[in-house]
């Protein structure tokens, strides 16, 4: 399967399966589409047709190039064969140790935001904060099950979890003390709506944390309207400066500021640029997750505007980094030479298999979007997977599990999309969220296209 | 004019209610509402940076403070809105003029541009020197 | 003239032989937390390599 698409001038060919990426012109860009279906004599008599008036386009030009496609071909980099599908259903047999949890430190928020997909931090049930007592059995939980894997991460979570400081302090302090008699390596991630944010934190994170996720939408009329507090305040001018102070702190340090845009706000571009000139160069932003019936929820009619507006992302990131002044979009990094393997391309995020939500009172589930779902409860700390039969389904949900994701090119990016999206869209998670994947399609073009470009623009030079 | 007002859980800024004066005092009123509503004026900071605020901008609510974790006194300054519009243009005309970010098309409707990230003691989010 | 750029890219059937470590990180670990962001990922074992 080739996918072939134009994007900021280039025309772009994406072999599926293996990975592969191609910068073609206008001509090859025909003869690749007509490849499938047609012989090379006959490719060439149309493209001879068609070109007639290009001096550049001549029958031996034309047999060069499609001696080039037929090499790609025979060395496994056009029109490879999917050979994973078997593999797919190995999948009963893959490894599943647990590696990550997210620990839900705190069920209770700071601020009432009203797009919060858990219910302003509560998740449809009581406000509660993790004891240590309950987040260092979570953390001996995860050792005891992860196997031979070294690398285990932590995400502290919630609601906010900085409401809880303490117990997070605690248990980052436990779990460097067993790191090396259990030959662990914990990896923390802290994720803070930001009004709790000092220089105690700061200091923390930066010594302990991995990566930080600060949640900013981006302007302030924007990032006011939907993050308030309970009392009808935004939150902006609270922690704007506190994001910078701690984000010059950071150093080289990972972290992001990430944003959510609604129905509210579909120029999300000059939200991001908004963050971005404010001199957060690690910039994520997301579609809201909600109800479709919610004021601020996205609908089929704003996707041509959405696709605009991550072209226009893609561009302004190119431009911005021939001036010196580059930033990151997460969704646009792309390593396609170390990117994932094809295990994770195929088994994606891991969720209810080697990630796991903890709720404050020990509960596992498959994610925290699935977290306050009684269908959906896994389990617990104390006595383990429970429900295996839903660890089988999850274990085997995968790109190919998917039947609607059979034909489509975007699948061993993507692994087959969210599986709690899929559930809150078709009541299964082997089905398919369609909005996400067509956001998610566009966002992969304009990736790639934007790796292409930095590769077309380094040969030029 | 330079005003003492409560702040609450690290945001929200409200204005002693009448004839309390004092934190303490504000405190022993919460205790005897027994987790009752209290009338209090918010300052918004819609058309604000703190610690500036619009007179005009005060909204009469109601709070509940058997939610709340934090509250504490601060000072803030308020001033009316055409006072305040006033200092924020003198501001632009004198600071923004030396912001790499600073465009003519930004004096649009209510120095909303300006409004958003620059305050009128001079600190701006945004503030990069030519 | 070339008509073809390929780009330098992880052959995915090869890594059906080096690959499935689970080293790598769990992608919701990131930035993302609502879209499934396993394509944004780097592989563990390459960056160890590099």
């Amino acid at each position: 399967m080739v996918h072939l698409y134009q994007l900021n001038g280039y025309n772009i060919a994406l072999d599926v399966f293996s990975g592969s990426v191609h910068a073609v012109d206008a001509v090859a860009y025909d003869a690749i589409g007509l490849y499938p279906e047609h012989t090379p004599a006959e490719i060439k008599a149309q493209l001879l047709e068609k070109y007639r008036d290009r001096p550049d386009v001549t029958a031996e030009e034309l047999d060069e190039m499609l001696a080039d496609i037929a090499t790609l071909k025979a060395e496994g980099k056009l029109f490879t064969e999917d050979v994973y599908a078997d593999r797919a259903f190995d999948f009963k047999n893959r490894h599943t140790e647990l590696k990550a949890l997210c620990l839900h430190v705190a069920h209770t928020c700071n601020l009432n935001c009203a797009y919060c997909f858990a219910a302003q931090g509560k998740y449809h049930g009581e406000r509660a904060l993790m004891s240590f007592e309950t987040g260092k059995r979570a953390l001996d939980f995860l050792v005891e099950n992860s196997g031979t894997r070294k690398n285990l991460e932590v995400d502290f979570f919630g609601g906010e979890p900085l409401m809880n400081f303490d117990v997070v302090k605690r248990l980052v302090e436990y779990a460097r003390s067993i790191e090396q008699e259990k030959n662990k390596h914990f990896r923390f991630t802290l994720t803070t709506n930001g009004v709790l944010l000092d220089d105690e934190v700061t200091e923390f994170a930066n010594r302990e944390c991995h990566n930080v996720v600060l949640s900013l939408d981006g302007r302030k009329s924007v990032h006011d309207r939907l993050r308030k507090t309970v009392n009808g305040q935004g939150s902006y001018n609270a922690i704007v400066p506190k994001f910078q102070e701690f984000v010059k702190k950071r150093g080289d340090k990972s972290y992001y500021v990430r944003g959510t845009f609604t129905k509210n706000n579909i120029d999300f571009t000059e939200d991001i640029f908004h963050m971005a000139d404010l001199g957060f160069t690690e910039l994520s932003m997301e579609p809201v997750v909600c109800a479709p019936d919610e004021p601020y929820a996205l609908t089929e009619k704003d996707l041509p505007a959405l696709f605009e507006q991550y072209e226009i992302l893609a561009k302004e990131m190119l431009k911005r980094k021939k001036e010196g002044r580059p930033f990151t979009f997460y969704h646009y990094m792309l390593d396609l030479e170390s990117g994932p393997c094809i295990y994770k391309r195929i088994s994606g995020c891991g969720s209810g298999t080697e990630y796991l939500a903890v709720t404050p009172w020990g509960e596992l589930y498959p994610c925290h979007q699935f977290v306050g779902d009684p269908k959906y409860s896994m389990g617990n700390i104390y006595d383990g997977i429970q429900n295996t039969a839903l660890q089988q389904e999850f274990k085997l949900c995968n790109a190919y599990a998917r039947p609607d994701c059979k034909d489509c090119w975007a699948k061993l990016y993507c692994s087959g999309g969210c599986a709690a999206n899929a559930y809150h869209a078709t009541g299964s998670v082997k089905g398919i969220y369609k909005y996400g994947c067509e956001l998610f399609k566009k966002r992969i073009e304009c990736a790639v296209m934007m790796q292409v470009a930095e590769l077309l623009e380094t040969q030029e030079k | 004019m330079k005003i003492k007002v409560l702040r609450v859980d690290e945001i929200t800024v409200y204005q002693y209610p009448e004839r309390i004066t004092s934190l303490m005092a504000f405190m022993q009123l919460v205790n005897a509402a027994k987790g009752r509503f209290i009338p209090l004026y918010r300052y918004d900071t819609k058309n604000c940076v703190p610690p500036y605020y619009i007179e005009e901008e005060k909204t009469y609510t109601y709070v509940n403070f058997s939610g709340v974790h934090t509250v504490e006194e601060e000072e803030i300054h308020v001033l009316s809105k055409a006072e305040y519009d006033a200092r924020l243009s003198d501001l632009i005309e004198t600071k923004c003029i030396y912001c790499v970010h600073n465009e003519d098309d930004m004096k649009d409707t209510d120095l909303k541009s300006y409004r958003d990230n620059l305050c009128l003691d001079g600190n701006c989010f945004f503030f990069e020197e030519i | 003239m070339k008509r073809i750029q390929t780009v330098k890219t992880r052959d995915l059937k090869e890594s059906v032989k080096n690959g499935g470590c689970g080293e790598c990180q769990t992608s919701c670990q990131s930035a993302c937390k609502t879209s499934c962001g396993v394509a944004n990922q780097q592989c563990e074992k390459c960056m160890e390599q590099k």
